[in-house]
């Protein structure tokens, strides 16, 4: 199973690119050591450079090349240990890095992401809780982007998120709750998708057409430029992150056939099946129920 | 103007070795292909050409259409890294420098190469004509129609990166670790004895 449009990049390019990138980290740190044994570290713009953290996203890259490529493991082993960074020495993850190893970490299924009381986002990974953002602390249109940012990590560790609108002290009022948008924008829609499952206990996919669309969309554009894409260099990931957390999410919840896919074209029929695979290979202990 | 600290990552090849990489740092500096495709003629025969290849619509084919002019081009590629924006609702991406040269100089992951830091000005606004300055064409308030390759950071140096400029160069494996290279003194790393810290040309005045 490949990313249409893949199948002609050399299996030996692709491990190389691979194995490049699943060492990035320890290159990265290993040159800060050097230069700085050597004393040429230098001024602080260079130790902002040369922070791991910042690899993360390269990481992101390398999980997406792998997925898309058919190396599916591989690629589910690198999803799942970018949170592992968390655990290390200062500097810290930022928010949004959290958030972007959360939610690889959710589909592979080593990551389980909760919605706690006072709007405090947590992150279970091997055995141990970590602070992923805490809503309360932001204003409310900041709230609704980074809860969309959230829920496709949080749906995907298949828990219900019906506490994110229930639970009292969450930092949401009604007024609030009953503001966020609705509908067909595709920045919302994973917000709404999960809202419909939970109160009236169907996945609408209709909700996730937007993003599906612009998935489509997107993979085009990279193609369009035949000379970088037939070198695998692409302007970003292969893969759309949370729309494939949901993905996965819907079919950990419940089997669905093929047929009832909405697929907008054969990248997004590449999403479901990849998402499918994923559930399947991916049966993780969490328990759906609350 | 500004000063951009910034990396270049060059492949090992049968034309680019060890020697060749501690040439660049304590002799020639970082030379545009323009300038070795006219390295045998005498530099007053060349200063006037070299300027005459200097034009944006030049800095526009080294940007986005750099195949046809590789072999030619008066442009040289750094990196400086950048913040991609990512769409409506979406994070930011920061792609560090350091992790695209490494890219650059091992093919991703499939040749040793080589990674020089070296420092450039820039100016504010565009300059594709004027030497001496690099263009900052990653920043695109400057450079709208460079987006395409904008995820890679690029500041565009002209001509050549003066050896003074050039700090160290750093020999890595296909798998971007520091790797002990052949040049004088040996070891991973090749300091320039004749750096000039960019301190010197900076706008910060000591009291007399």
């Amino acid at each position: 199973m490949r990313l249409p449009g893949t199948q002609n990049w050399p299996d030996a390019d692709i491990d190389a690119a691979l194995a490049f990138a699943d060492n990035l980290t320890v290159a990265t740190t290993s040159i800060g050591r050097v230069l700085a044994e050597r004393g040429l570290a230098g001024d602080a713009q260079w130790q902002l450079q040369s922070r791991p953290s910042d690899i993360l996203y390269a990481l992101g890259e390398a999980a997406a090349l792998a997925l898309a490529t058919g190396r599916i493991s591989y690629g589910l082993r690198i999803a799942g240990s970018l949170l592992a960074t968390i655990k290390g020495p200062a500097p810290k993850l930022t928010m949004m890095q959290r958030i972007f190893g959360a939610t690889l970490g959710a589909i592979a299924g080593t990551v389980e992401v909760r919605f706690v009381g006072d709007g405090r986002v947590m992150a279970l990974y091997e055995h141990e809780r970590h602070f992923l953002a805490g809503l309360t602390e932001h204003p409310l249109v900041e709230r609704q982007r980074l809860v969309d940012l959230i829920v496709p990590a949080a749906f995907a560790s298949r828990r219900r998120l019906s506490k994110l609108y229930m639970e009292t002290g969450d930092g949401f009022t009604m007024d609030q709750r009953s503001s966020w948008p609705e509908g067909s924008d595709p920045h919302v829609s994973f917000n709404e998708f999960v809202r419909v499952w939970e109160q009236q206990g169907e996945m609408t996919q209709l909700l996730l057409v937007g993003r599906l669309l612009e998935f489509e969309s997107y993979i085009r554009a990279l193609q369009s430029d035949a000379v970088g894409w037939a070198r695998m260099e692409c302007r970003g990931p292969l893969i759309d992150w949370p729309l494939l957390a949901m993905l996965v999410g819907m079919h950990r919840v419940t089997a669905r056939s093929p047929e009832e896919d909405v697929v907008a074209g054969p990248a997004t029929r590449f999403l479901h099946d990849l998402a499918r695979a994923i559930a399947s290979e991916t049966p993780h202990g969490f328990d759906a129920a609350e | 103007m500004h000063v951009n600290w910034c990396f270049k990552g060059i492949a090992e090849s049968a034309s680019f070795d060890d020697a060749m990489a501690e040439h660049v740092v304590s002799q020639s500096g970082i030379l545009s292909n323009w300038m070795l495709a006219h390295g045998g003629h005498a530099l007053q025969h060349v200063h006037n050409a070299s300027q005459a290849a200097l034009s944006a619509s030049a800095l526009d084919d080294h940007v986005n259409n750099y195949a046809a002019v590789a072999a030619t081009t008066p442009y040289i590629s750094l990196g400086a890294g950048c913040v991609e924006y990512q769409g409506r609702g979406r994070p930011a991406l920061v792609v560090p420098a350091l992790a695209t040269a490494l890219g650059f100089a091992t093919r991703r992951g499939r040749t040793s190469g080589y990674i020089f830091r070296a420092w450039v000005v820039t100016s504010p606004k565009p300059a594709a004509d004027i030497p001496g300055l690099a263009e900052d064409v990653r920043d695109l308030k400057l450079f709208a129609g460079f987006h395409r390759y904008h995820y890679q950071g690029e500041v565009t140096a002209k001509l050549y990166v003066p050896r003074r400029q050039v700090q160290w160069v750093m020999k890595v494996d296909n798998l971007g670790d520091p790797v002990n290279a052949g040049w004088s003194g040996g070891g991973c790393v090749l300091d320039n004895a004749e750096f000039v810290a960019p301190d010197a040309v900076s706008n910060v005045i000591g009291a007399l």
